[in-house]
């Protein structure tokens, strides 16, 4: 997609990059049960836009992830001041997910994992590592979606690997703990 | 990092790499989108473009979807209170984007059939975009005393875009957003929804399925005009 965008590529625009505004509304934490209304406010927002968009060789997904970030942010702003779901809305998507088959489930695990270790890093770090991890966008298209340099992109990927590494071995030794527990439980039951 | 760990992060990030909507869920969607974006972006652009407008198909598909969405705003436009609409909350990105607070999603215009133009313009539909989110979510929650009005309007833009998907000869696509329409707790309408849905099956080429679809809207809806 070449030069500014019209409303007659919004289509188009909208299949390609539905589900990287998705994924990335998601691990930026926006709730499940949240993603869809989020997901069209991105685009009805690109939509109202669309004249705005420059290409500069990266294509439109550098412009829809800076959207993507603001609406994240009010998001998670307006969770914080209205936590009506004391479970962050997981009882609630549970009742919207539909049957699934034991794989979907295993990567919904694998998913809920990654989401809880960067649920603990700052959005900046996070946001870069999505992007070249996930996304895997280069630096200078890093850059140029988060509006910082490109040795600060570097920098950051450095440490939010770190980060994401530790809160991953936090949650390993807290689940250990918790299946000890249960272990001992189970023990001590069945002496009684 | 140790290899193992080194491997497990590699595999959450393949496992978040295919994260993504359902094929129900990226229409559902965008039928949303469509309906708060001005012009509805695909129907009536396709209408012109396929240039079977002539047909008497398309001059019933396209009274039909006017209808359906002309008797949703009105029904949405006269019950929604002045307190629902809320301040924009994620546009900020510059002072400009401040001016459009709200938009008026237009109706597609009169559609010229055989010479003939019917008139068909139905009530402009006044819709705040930083709302219906908020709408949908308190739908879910079933905290929000309009969330009925809301659903009614996304379903009929559900059925107008599954329309247009038909008009543009994607019968397939039509199936798949009518039928999450349909799909949808508390559905309105359903004799539409089925009409579009025999439509597409015949489309496709499924003649038995397309039939149980007619025997279902002249079983469950004997007096729809649509049934006859």
């Amino acid at each position: 997609m070449e030069g500014p965008l019209n409303a007659s590529d919004f289509r188009s625009l909208y299949d390609d990059h539905v589900a990287f505004v998705w994924r990335n509304l998601r691990r930026l934490g926006v709730a499940p049960s949240d993603v869809e209304d989020r997901v069209q406010e991105v685009f009805v927002v690109a939509h109202r836009r669309l004249g705005d968009y420059e290409e500069r060789g990266h294509g439109p997904r550098a412009w829809l992830f800076q959207i993507v970030l603001r609406v994240a942010s009010e998001w998670r702003r307006h969770k914080r001041r209205h936590p009506e779901d004391a479970d962050g809305g997981v009882a609630q998507d549970l009742g919207h997910t539909e049957p699934e088959q034991a794989d979907l489930l295993a990567r919904r695990e694998r998913l809920d994992q990654l989401d809880a270790a960067l649920g603990a890093m700052d959005v900046d770090k996070r946001a870069v590592l999505v992007l070249h991890e996930i996304e895997e966008m280069t630096a200078p298209e890093i850059a140029e979606s988060l509006a910082i340099p490109v040795n600060t992109v570097y920098s950051r990927l450095r440490v939010a690997r770190q980060q994401l590494e530790n809160n991953l071995r936090m949650q390993d030794r807290k689940s250990g703990v918790n299946l000890q527990r249960a272990a001992i439980r189970v023990i001590v039951g069945g002496a009684r | 990092m140790s290899q193992s760990q080194a491997d497990r992060t590699r595999d959450l990030f393949e496992a978040a790499k295919l994260d993504g909507p359902s094929e129900s869920a990226r229409d559902a969607m965008w039928a949303s989108i469509q309906g708060a974006t001005v012009g509805g972006v695909g129907s009536v652009a396709a209408i012109k473009a396929t240039g079977i407008v002539s047909s008497k198909l398309a001059l019933g598909i396209a009274l039909g979807a006017t209808l359906t969405v002309g008797i949703a705003a009105t029904v949405v436009a006269l019950t929604r209170p002045a307190t629902m609409i809320s301040p924009r909350s994620s546009e900020r990105i510059t002072p400009r984007s401040l001016e459009h607070v709200t938009q008026n999603v237009e109706a597609p215009p009169p559609v010229i059939v055989t010479g003939h133009a019917v008139a068909q313009q139905p009530p402009q539909m006044s819709v705040d975009l930083d709302q219906k989110p908020a709408q949908a979510q308190a739908a879910r929650t079933g905290t929000a005393t309009l969330s009925e009005h809301d659903r009614l309007a996304r379903e009929a833009r559900m059925v107008s875009e599954a329309r247009g998907a038909l008009h543009r000869g994607e019968p397939e696509t039509a199936l798949r957003i009518v039928r999450a329409a349909r799909s949808q707790a508390g559905a309105r309408l359903v004799p539409e929804e089925l009409t579009v849905e025999a439509q597409a099956l015949r489309a496709m080429g499924d003649e038995a399925g397309a039939q149980r679809a007619d025997a279902e809207l002249a079983g469950k809806f004997p007096e729809q005009a649509l049934s006859h």
